[in-house]
């Protein structure tokens, strides 16, 4: 579990963190969402204990990163958007010698290393210098050095960023399986598809503020809508009388938009079938709009 | 510790540290080249190979040369090949296993007057002596002017200790033997004559005098050793010599004149002079290699520690059980070592140098000692690029301000020797201490204040080190 309690954070003069606060529970995925440079990636860093706050703390399971870092670093695991290491460095070497600081031997931490880079699919990659690896393959490494102790908890900064369909694809995948194994997972990102996706909540952050924590259920009963839309081939003046027993109707072109849809789809596309209905679908709202409706402050 | 293994163990198989240990060592290498090459220390005083013995009168148009050959560590060397030149030819002979040559050789410039038999002393009469590519060249007479009578002693040893009495006087009139010691106090006398031979080490009292033959008049006799000697049957052996002697004296009584004979103490140095010699030498060659190190180990700090910073990759090392303060120390605790191995290695290339080429061993005393003056300059310009990591984000500013430090000591070192050589030098200027040591070393006088030259380099080394830990404790890296 990981409780951010009010961290605040300068750089120079320029307040980053405004006293961040929100917490993620054991077998919960949280979406950390936000503008470029609204403090994601600072408060993310901060909670890892790569950054000191000016104020306030983050716990990875009770263990305080500022005063206890040392214990609270073994819990939990990062991966960073660009990844950065000592590119000169075998990737497994370099596994060995991180590994270290968790108190692994070289014998443990190779064996070990061998069976992450499996996992993490950077396997016959091993005696790779970091610099030949790709972004995605960066990512992969960071991945497999956070989880040499298991921890429970886990930060992914940005993780999609840069990556093909298929490392998307694993990371959402692995998100969702650290999810079922009952650990705590705060991942950031700009595809917010992605968050809707597989987030159980959503933490909003806009100029080193958070304005809203929400349940993926109440941005869902959010973006609930009653609209249908329906593409026809031909259109005329009946086309809106029939749909004005279903609703409000409105029509552009060959899309027959109805609103506040009381009747039933089927009876709709029964009567509407003379005139070719192409596509029907009941409209909803995104993640999208929610974020901007909360960046606006309508939320 | 741990950790600072770990880092130790990453950072020293770097290719870049890889290359710095072998600079250093061909830098040792270098030192050890300039002490023979450029510092005029002459062949003759360091090659492994000794010659001794004497030419003997034994009638009229025959001289016999009885001699010996041994290495510096007083051994004999076998089937060393002797070449005798004389007037109108050359014998040959090869040693045997204790190292002996006798040779019976003709030669004419002999007169008899009041029935003595004298020989002219003359150049054409010389030995070559060849062994394992070395060569030495003796003259048979000991010098090449004069006349000579009876026995002549003749010797081309490298500067030990050649007890020879009076030191260096040629003609054994009455001193009928060969006596020096070798290094690691081997000692070897050969003699023409049964001699019982007293080796006395002494340690003068607190007036500066020494003991007389009675031993009363205060100074202590420390070891003393006796000998019988036989003739042209040569003794090596190893004695052992206390470490206050400051004195040595030799006692013999010769069966051919029964008359005893006792020569003054004459003052006794640890240090042979070959010794004396080479580390004088030294510390000027390491001088010269110690101008460039400085800059490999800004480097290494650079590289080590403001490149990762300034790139970033200190952040994802941070994100593990370890924190900022001791990611700092393991890092430099982990150069250090480097640096400190480096140290030793500038000092053992020299040090196996002098062995193979002069059989000269230093104490494992001068390999510690001499290796902390390159150690604690180093350390130095090590804190120093560390601090300004700490302080400056740039890898490349840290870079340029390390070099650009160690340039304006330079010039306040240059300024020193112009200025106040003892302040600056002695004091001021990073690593100090190295004029102590290699005063001590030399065997000179120590004219500074050995606690004020520690104190000034250790504060070199601990203030840089402590202001970047403390700056990099508390700004975000």
């Amino acid at each position: 579990m990981i409780v951010v309690e009010g961290i605040t954070k300068y750089f120079g003069s320029r307040k980053a963190l405004d006293n961040v606060s929100f917490e993620v529970k054991d077998g919960e995925i949280v979406g950390f969402v936000g503008l470029n440079g609204s403090g994601k990636t600072t408060t993310i860093r901060t909670i890892v204990g790569v950054l000191k706050p000016n104020s306030g703390d983050a716990l990875i399971d009770g263990k305080s990163i500022v005063k206890e870092k040392k214990e609270a670093s073994k819990n939990v695991g990062w991966v960073p958007e660009l990844p950065i290491f000592e590119m000169d460095a075998r990737a497994l070497d370099y596994f060995v010698y991180l590994a270290g600081y968790y108190g692994i031997s070289k014998d443990e931490a190779l064996k070990l290393g061998k069976q992450l880079f499996e996992e993490v699919g950077l396997s016959g990659r091993e005696r790779d210098m970091l610099k030949t690896y790709s972004q995605g393959m960066k990512k992969r490494f960071a991945l497999a050095v956070s989880l040499i102790s298991n921890p429970k908890n886990f930060l992914f900064d940005e993780v999609f960023n840069g990556l093909d369909p298929q490392g998307i694809h694993f990371f959402r995948d692995l998100a969702l399986k650290m999810k079922k194994e009952g650990k705590a997972i705060l991942f950031s990102s700009h595809i917010l598809t992605e968050v809707e996706a597989i987030a159980d909540k959503v933490v909003f952050i806009h100029q080193g503020k958070i304005l809203k924590v929400m349940s993926m259920n109440e941005i869902r009963n959010l973006i609930k809508s009653n609209d249908v839309k329906v593409v026809l081939n031909q259109v005329n003046e009946n086309v809106v009388q029939i749909a004005q027993a279903f609703g409000k109707p409105e029509l552009s072109g060959n899309t027959l938009l109805i609103h506040d849809f009381n009747g039933n789809m089927s009876v709709l596309v029964s009567k509407l079938t003379p005139y070719g209905v192409l596509e029907i679908s009941k409209l909803g709202g995104n993640l999208e709009e929610v974020f901007f409706k909360v960046i606006r402050g309508e939320l | 510790m741990r950790s600072v293994l770990y880092d130790f163990k990453r950072s020293f198989l770097r290719l870049s540290v890889l290359l710095l240990l072998f600079l250093f060592i061909l830098g040792g290498i270098g030192i050890s080249n300039a002490v023979f090459h450029n510092y005029g220390i002459n062949p003759s005083a360091y090659e492994n190979l000794n010659v001794a013995g004497f030419s003997i009168i034994r009638s009229l148009g025959t001289i016999q040369v009885y001699g010996i050959v041994f290495n510096n560590m007083g051994q004999p060397v076998s089937g060393a090949t002797i070449c005798v030149h004389y007037s109108g030819g050359v014998m040959n002979t090869t040693t045997s296993s204790e190292g002996l040559f006798n040779l019976s050789i003709p030669y004419s410039n002999m007169f008899y007057a009041s029935n003595n038999l004298y020989a002219i002393a003359s150049n054409s009469l010389y030995a070559i002596v060849k062994y394992d590519g070395m060569v030495r060249n003796v003259s048979l007479f000991g010098g090449s002017t004069g006349w000579v009578t009876h026995v002549v002693l003749f010797t081309n040893t490298s500067t030990f200790y050649d007890l020879g009495v009076p030191y260096p006087y040629p003609y054994l009139y009455y001193v009928p033997m060969f006596i020096t010691i070798m290094n690691h106090n081997h000692l070897v006398m050969f003699t023409y004559e049964r001699l019982n031979v007293s080796l006395s080490f002494l340690q003068n009292n607190s007036n500066g005098q020494t003991v007389d033959s009675s031993g009363v008049s205060g100074a202590k006799v420390l070891k003393e050793y006796n000998f019988s000697l036989k003739p042209f049957i040569p003794v090596y052996t190893t004695i052992e010599v206390p470490s206050e002697a400051n004195y040595v004296r030799i006692l013999y009584n010769s069966s051919m004149t029964n008359n005893p004979y006792s020569q003054s103490p004459i003052p006794y140095s640890q240090s042979p002079i070959l010794y004396t010699n080479i580390v004088a030498s030294y510390f000027s060659a390491m001088g010269l290699f110690l101008f460039y190190f400085p800059f490999v180990v800004i480097y290494l700090a650079y590289a080590m520690f403001a490149k990762p910073r300034d790139t970033g990759a200190l952040e994802f090392i941070l994100a593990r059980p370890i924190t900022k303060g001791e990611l700092y120390m393991t890092r430099f605790s982990a150069n250090a070592i480097t640096v400190i191995i480096a140290s030793f290695l500038i000092n053992l290339s020299p040090y196996v140098a002098f062995i193979l080429k002069a059989g000269l061993y230093l104490s494992p005393k001068f390999i510690l000692l001499a290796s902390i003056i390159p150690m604690t300059s180093l350390l130095t310009y090590l804190s120093i690029t560390y601090m300004y990591a700490s302080l400056i984000k740039s890898g490349w500013i840290t870079l340029g301000l390390g070099i650009g430090t160690y340039i304006i000591i330079q010039v306040i070192s240059a300024i020193g020797y112009s200025v106040n050589y003892t302040l600056i030098e002695g004091y001021i200027v990073p690593g100090s201490i190295s004029q102590a040591i290699a005063s001590y070393l030399e065997g000179a006088t120590i004219s500074v204040n050995v606690g004020l030259e520690l104190l000034s380099t250790i504060l070199w080394i601990v203030v840089p080190l402590v202001i970047g830990y403390l700056a990099f404790k508390r700004t975000d890296i």
